[in-house]
């Protein structure tokens, strides 16, 4: 199948999959990675070298968007619960998932850290649908919930971007020109913005595209990734981005509509059904471990910091997707992983995101002890 | 007979010819007419701004909505009260019937996501069954 072939299929399922998104009201990531599952499994469909690099920018994009979405003052806030629950909630998984996947089922030492990364993220912006949903956003249960998502997805970007980097002279380049970029790009993007912005050239956009490929060629040169100082830039300019939101819906709109669906499209596609299906006990008992190592590490600070949510909040920070999916493309691309691994990998963080979500809003939704709380 | 009467209106045709029965028995029976607008954002989104645009849409969308909504009411000499919420939209209509208790909810036979209620199940179908109130199913 040729470049143009595999582009004109793979629009008309990405475009399908909006439908099915605005439809069904369902994140249109879950339906995209679904679309690539069909199309890797039975329409022929495979990755090319441009979908490889669209799927590489867009991680890096949606890392740096994710950090963007830190409420710094918020994290200020509730420093001591969100680094405690937030930290133990990438710890202990990361551990569990490691160990399990190194001494159990047999992985090699680098393919275990992937599962351990891929396993131990939380999903912000699941959690977030849901407290929103709940109308829990302002609440004390919700925003400690929230810093501490915003610890968990440090730890993951942490963890991808110090576990593998093979050190050398370069390694220490990018470190300095990440630390650089991260100090002095917030004051540069506002002169920008203030002398140049709001302008259909999008002057700013650019600017944000170029630092974005900067940071992954200093990544590049290093021998290491890109993730963790995408994400600290994101964090940097959060405060940027909400006094003018319409700069990260515009990124949104370009991501959303050009770059993340062929990240999540790659995802599927690399997705083996045959080898899921071949390794059903071993997708259990990885989905199983997240849930247990979550449980572990998040109850015990949860039940003390807010005893009647603790199950709710548990459950929520055992949710993953994004950055889940980001770490298993990763050890994927870069050969740590192979298939089987990455199917399980993947299929075990989209359950992540479903099964805990519906749980906890069906059995532990705070409202009801609200409500009896202000019925007694 | 019935003193709050509620519609749940999502901009469909359907929710409009609702909407014109509600407002009929509204002023028949002098009740209290309710709208509410249910903004449906995405689970298991990705990004939190995937959930605050849609949020977005749905409240620029609705508030234009339901001017229309005022106007009609109004020619009809009835003063409705709309409301938009964010959530599932059968929870969300049946929690804020409860909340207001509501006696009747007038609802459209099909809103505007025909494939979300073949895939989930139909919104109506949900409320007639677990309203805590008289459900009219108007077609």
């Amino acid at each position: 199948m040729n470049d143009i072939s595999i582009a004109l299929i793979m629009s008309i399922l990405i475009f399908i999959a909006s439908l099915i998104s605005i439809q069904a009201a369902l994140s249109v990531t879950i339906i995209e990675i679904a679309m690539g599952i069909i199309g890797g499994n039975f329409l022929g469909l495979h990755s090319t070298p441009w979908i490889d690099f669209l799927a590489g920018f867009a991680s890096i994009l949606l890392t740096f968007l994710a950090g963007a979405e830190v409420d710094t003052d918020l994290m200020k806030k509730k420093f001591k619960e969100s680094m405690l629950i937030g930290g133990f909630s990438f710890l202990i998984p990361f551990l569990g998932a490691f160990a399990y996947t190194y001494y159990i089922a047999g992985w090699s030492f680098q393919a275990a850290e992937i599962a351990g990364a891929a396993l131990s993220t939380t999903s912000l912006a699941v959690v977030y649908a849901v407290l929103v949903e709940t109308g829990l956003t302002n609440t004390e249960t919700g925003k400690i919930l929230m810093a501490a998502c915003f610890v968990t997805d440090l730890g993951t970007a942490l963890a991808l971007s110090i576990l593998f980097a093979e050190f050398s002279l370069f390694t220490l380049l990018f470190i300095i020109g990440s630390a650089l970029i991260i100090i002095f790009i917030p004051r540069i993007f506002t002169y920008i913005f203030n002398q140049y912005g709001d302008k259909v050239i999008e002057p700013e956009i650019k600017l944000i595209f170029l630092v974005l490929f900067l940071l992954m060629y200093l990544a590049q040169l290093g021998a290491s990734h890109a993730v963790l100082p995408a994400f600290i830039l994101g964090l940097v300019v959060s405060k940027i981005f909400r006094q003018n939101p319409a700069i990260p819906r515009k990124l949104r709109v370009i991501s959303f509509s050009m770059l993340t669906p062929f990240f999540f499209m790659k995802a599927g596609m690399n997705v083996s059904l045959s080898a899921i299906y071949l390794n059903l006990g071993l997708l259990f008992m990885l989905f199983m471990v997240k849930i247990i190592a979550k449980g572990i590490g998040v109850f015990p600070l949860a039940y003390k910091y807010v005893r009647p949510d603790a199950t709710y909040i548990t459950l929520l920070m055992s949710t993953g997707l994004t950055f889940g999916t980001i770490s298993s493309m990763y050890g994927l691309s870069a050969g740590i992983i192979d298939k089987t691994q990455f199917s399980l990998l993947v299929t075990a963080v989209v359950l992540s995101a479903i099964i805990p979500t519906i749980i906890a809003q069906r059995w532990f939704d705070p409202r009801r002890h609200m409500e009896s709380r202000e019925d007694a | 007979m019935f003193e709050k009467i509620l519609v749940p209106f999502d901009a469909s045709e359907f929710s409009l010819r609702a909407l014109e029965v509600a407002i009929d028995l509204a002023k028949k029976y002098e009740a209290e007419l309710y709208t509410i607008s249910i903004i449906h954002t995405p689970d298991f989104a990705f990004l939190s701004g995937e959930v605050d645009d849609v949020k977005a849409e749905g409240e620029a969308f609705f508030q234009e909505k339901l001017k229309a909504v005022e106007d009609l009411a109004t020619a009809h000499g009835i003063t409705v009260k709309n409301e938009i919420r964010v959530g599932h939209p059968a929870e969300t209509i049946l929690n804020f019937a409860s909340g207001k208790k509501i006696d009747l909810i007038v609802l459209g036979h099909r809103g505007t996501s025909a494939i979300k209620d073949f895939l989930l199940g139909s919104v109506a179908a949900k409320v007639m069954y677990y309203a805590p109130c008289k459900v009219l199913l108007v077609r």
